[in-house]
């Protein structure tokens, strides 16, 4: 059985999510107004969970900053879901770990469900579908929320979101501190902890929706205390500031699914081709026929990578059919700050016009190497550094087809490897990330 | 230096990460920002030992933050470890530290911040000692100096005090002493005045007697002597001289005893006349006693009054001093009565034997002109012994001319 049909306000959508409640339905509600598409899931009428593809939820990360577990806690249950249970939610490897009580599990998934619902209603009007799942005897879900409940909460607050909204427009915009002048100033702010954690956030380079995300707060609560800072001062929002690029719909090019979700799209001769040289980039067999000092020399994976984004940018911007706005030429820079409001512990790494600098890193590098301390900062590195290259392809494949870009990139990839001296590459599977970036 | 608690402001979240890790394995509290007006609006700020800071913050540099850390009263202690981009660090120009404890260049080896955060930490944890230290030692002293202070104020009040009692005492003592005395003198000034009358009366009536005692003694001795020696000569002279011989005994003694006489009867009168005057003295003195205070309390005592009113002040001392001199000097009279009695006794006695042997000498005498007279052709006396009789007996008593022998 499937329920669909259009709403056009929020309140319109609160009636049905009530209905859904009501008559204690199990399934998956699917809304989705303009771009953005949100999965509700629900369990005998009420919410049970929700995913974004255009924004994956960081449970890990909401937790951390709610200071709810340890980041050790945190590496412990990540290495036990990748090495035990694949495909379990993280949330649940904490609780079975005892790392974690219910009630706190409980908090973080609902503030999380209240921000997307919040956001989902924001936009006003869309199509919603409900697709009803036959019950199993599986394990419930860990969290269930009062769907109505949880509306009328979002819908109470909405007078206050849109005056907060018209100072602070969208997620985009970076606020900057102002300097005190003296004293006085500091003896007269008494920040709260909240306050001060969003303060503390704030540098000039992370916009909003990133700070709301490393918060933990969610994004009403820090868009309040920044509105406030607002007001007494102490922070402002700089205008003229470029606005983000839009990321590209991996819709439109037929992936449904983002960086990391393999999707088979083997066809053609040109299928066949970069098919092929992925083939090559997993067989590490095969060895380079350069000369070791005519090869490049790579302190850390993070170099190569770096290299290969590079290699790719050029490749594109020299392609006369690529570049379709003035704003091109620094199209690497907006893609790469947009990389790392998700991922902001990649910001040794950094980027000039379409260049990317894995200066700062390497020099890290060449001192510590990648383990120990430097461990967590390079394998977010290199989670940020895929997904810019994953950016660079859905961006290629709109402009250029999926085919050219496919092949263009895997050639690239592989011409970079063949002609690289990689160091510190023990767990350095390139061949995956090449695999997730193109697929 | 466990559970010391470092807030790192840098704005690379990256290096947040790493401070984080290498701090929290170093046994630290870490917290973290991203910009300097967190750091200075650090809810828990007071509970921050120390601060990592990034010099190249975006929007407020960490050099801007430590500056206003380091000229705020309440912060300025706090340590700061400045982080330095490594390109900033080879210009070999000299590094602004705005008064940060060290810094450090960005890449950091993980140990060398350990090791750099441990030193400030031990460096700062010996001058809050060594102040904390030299705190106590300056309140001990500072207390103590007071304590001195106050002790020694507390002497000079107390003194200032009890000096301002004893005046108060002393000028009550006084006023009553003086009321005392002034009841004492005005009780003393009433006797000594009576007693003043009364020596003054003594003194008149003692010149008196003396003078009429000297008087009536000069006049019965030279009486009884003149009788008692006109007797004794006119018997010696009707048994052993011829009429002439007593005429002319009778006139050498006219002439000669009267002199002799006056200057012995004068030297017993001065021994007498003490005693005399001393019965006398008695005599009046007792009716002295029943009269002169009546007399002194209606005659003396207005005059008195008005003078002791007058000159107290003035007069008082040098009064009672010539008071005490006299009641000194009656003393002393007193005392030496006795003495003077036992003396003039003594005197008396040495004069009637003197007397004795003036009588007897005169008797001799006599005897011997006599028997001169009577047995002259028996005895032959030399022209030397007639050469060197004296001149006084030549011219007072004429011999008679010897009578021619035979």
């Amino acid at each position: 059985m499937e329920l669909e049909g259009r709403f056009t306000s929020a309140e319109s959508l609160a009636e049905v999510m009530s209905k859904l409640g009501t008559g204690t339905m199990t399934g998956t509600l699917k809304l989705r107004c303009g771009t953005n598409s949100t999965n509700f899931d629900f369990y005998r009428g009420n919410i049970s969970g929700s995913e974004n593809p255009h924004r994956p939820r960081r449970l890990g990360q909401l937790l951390l900053s709610r200071n709810l577990i340890d980041r050790v806690a945190l590496e412990e249950a990540l290495a036990y879901q990748a090495d035990f249970s694949p495909g379990t939610p993280i949330g649940r490897v904490l609780l079975h770990r005892k790392r974690l009580t219910a009630e706190a599990l409980h908090d973080a998934v609902r503030l999380q469900l209240e921000e997307e619902i919040a956001d989902i209603l924001s936009h006003g009007e869309g199509f919603y579908q409900f697709t009803l799942i036959p019950l199993t005897d599986d394990d419930p879900p860990l969290v269930e929320l009062n769907a109505q409940a949880v509306v009328q909460d979002v819908l109470s607050r909405r007078s206050e979101w849109e005056r907060i909204r018209v100072r602070i427009p969208n997620e985009q915009a970076v606020p900057s501190v102002l300097k005190l002048d003296g004293s006085s100033d500091r003896e007269a702010l008494h920040l709260s902890n909240r306050d001060w954690q969003i303060l503390s956030l704030v540098n000039g380079y992370y916009d909003v929706g990133c700070i709301a995300s490393r918060s933990g707060l969610g994004r009403f609560e820090t868009y309040k205390i920044l509105d406030s800072f607002l007001s007494t001062g102490l922070i402002e929002f700089k205008p003229g500031r470029e606005p983000a690029p839009e990321t590209p719909s991996e819709e439109k090019l037929d992936i449904s699914k983002g960086y990391g979700h393999s999707q088979s799209q083997k066809t053609g001769a040109s299928s066949t081709r970069w098919s092929g040289i992925l083939a090559r980039l997993r067989d590490d067999s095969e060895q380079s026929d350069i000369p070791d000092s005519s090869r490049l020399q790579f302190d850390s994976p993070v170099g190569f990578m770096v290299e290969i984004s590079n290699q790719i940018t050029r490749r594109l911007m020299s392609n006369q059919d690529f570049i379709v706005d003035p704003s091109d030429e620094r199209l690497a820079e907006r893609y790469w700050r947009q990389v790392l409001m998700s991922h902001p512990r990649a910001d040794l790494v950094s980027a000039h016009m379409n260049t990317l600098s894995s200066e700062s890193f390497d020099r890290y590098t060449v001192t510590l190497g990648i383990e120990g301390v430097t461990k967590t900062i390079y394998l977010e590195t290199i989670d940020a550094l895929g997904r810019h290259l994953r950016t660079l392809y859905l961006l290629s494949a709109q402009r250029l087809g999926s085919k050219v870009a496919r092949l263009l990139i895997a050639t690239v990839m592989e011409e970079t490897k063949h002609r690289s001296i990689i160091k510190n590459a023990d767990s350095f599977f390139f061949k995956e990330i090449a695999t997730k970036v193109l697929e | 230096m466990k559970n010391k608690n470092i807030l790192v402001v840098d704005d690379s979240a990256a290096v947040q990460e790493m401070c984080r890790q290498v701090l929290s394995e170093g046994g630290y509290n870490v917290a973290v920002a991203s910009n300097g007006v967190a750091a200075l609006t650090y809810p828990d700020l007071d509970k921050i030992d120390m601060l990592i800071m990034d010099t190249h913050l975006r929007d407020v540099s960490g050099i801007d933050t430590t500056r206003q850390f380091k000229t705020d009263g309440e912060l300025c202690e706090k340590a700061v470890l400045l982080l330095i981009p490594e390109e900033k660090t080879r210009d070999n120009e000299s590094i602004e530290l705005m008064g940060a404890n060290s810094w450090l260049a960005k890449p950091f080896d993980p140990a060398t911040l350990l090791n750099k955060v441990n030193n400030i930490l031990e460096e700062q944890e010996t001058i809050r000692l060594s102040r904390d230290h030299l705190r106590r030692a300056a309140e001990r002293t500072i207390t103590r100096m007071a304590d001195e202070h106050i002790q020694k104020a507390v002497e000079e009040k107390t003194q200032i005090m009890v000096e301002r009692a004893l005046q108060m005492v002393v000028s009550q003592v006084d006023m009553k002493a003086r009321r005392e005395v002034e009841l004492k003198v005005s009780n003393l000034t009433t006797e000594k005045e009576q007693e003043l009358v009364r020596a003054t009366v003594q003194e008149v009536a003692r010149s008196t007697i003396e003078k009429m005692a000297e008087k009536r003694v000069s006049e019965s001795m030279e009486r009884i002597l003149s009788s008692e020696t006109e007797k004794a000569v006119r018997r010696s002279a009707d048994e052993f001289f011829p009429s002439l011989i007593r005429e002319r005994i009778n006139e050498n003694i006219e002439q000669m005893l009267p002199k002799e006489v006056t200057r012995r009867v004068q030297k017993e009168a001065e021994t007498l006349v003490p005693e005399v005057s001393e019965q006398v003295i008695k005599i009046i003195r007792t009716a002295a006693d029943k009269l002169i205070p009546k007399l002194a309390r209606e005659i003396v005592k207005e005059q008195a009054d008005n003078y002791i009113a007058s000159e107290l002040d003035k007069q008082l001392p040098r009064l009672v001093q010539t008071m005490v001199a006299k009641e000194i000097e009656a003393t002393v009279n007193q005392k030496m009565e006795p003495y003077l009695r036992d003396q003039a006794t003594k005197l008396r006695k040495r004069i009637t034997l003197f007397m004795v042997l003036f009588l007897l000498l005169v008797g001799v005498l006599a005897a011997l002109l006599t028997a001169d007279y009577l047995f002259g052709p028996f005895i032959q006396r030399p022209a030397t012994a007639q050469m060197a009789a004296p001149p006084t007996h030549n011219k007072q008593i004429r011999p008679h001319p010897s009578p021619q022998l035979p």
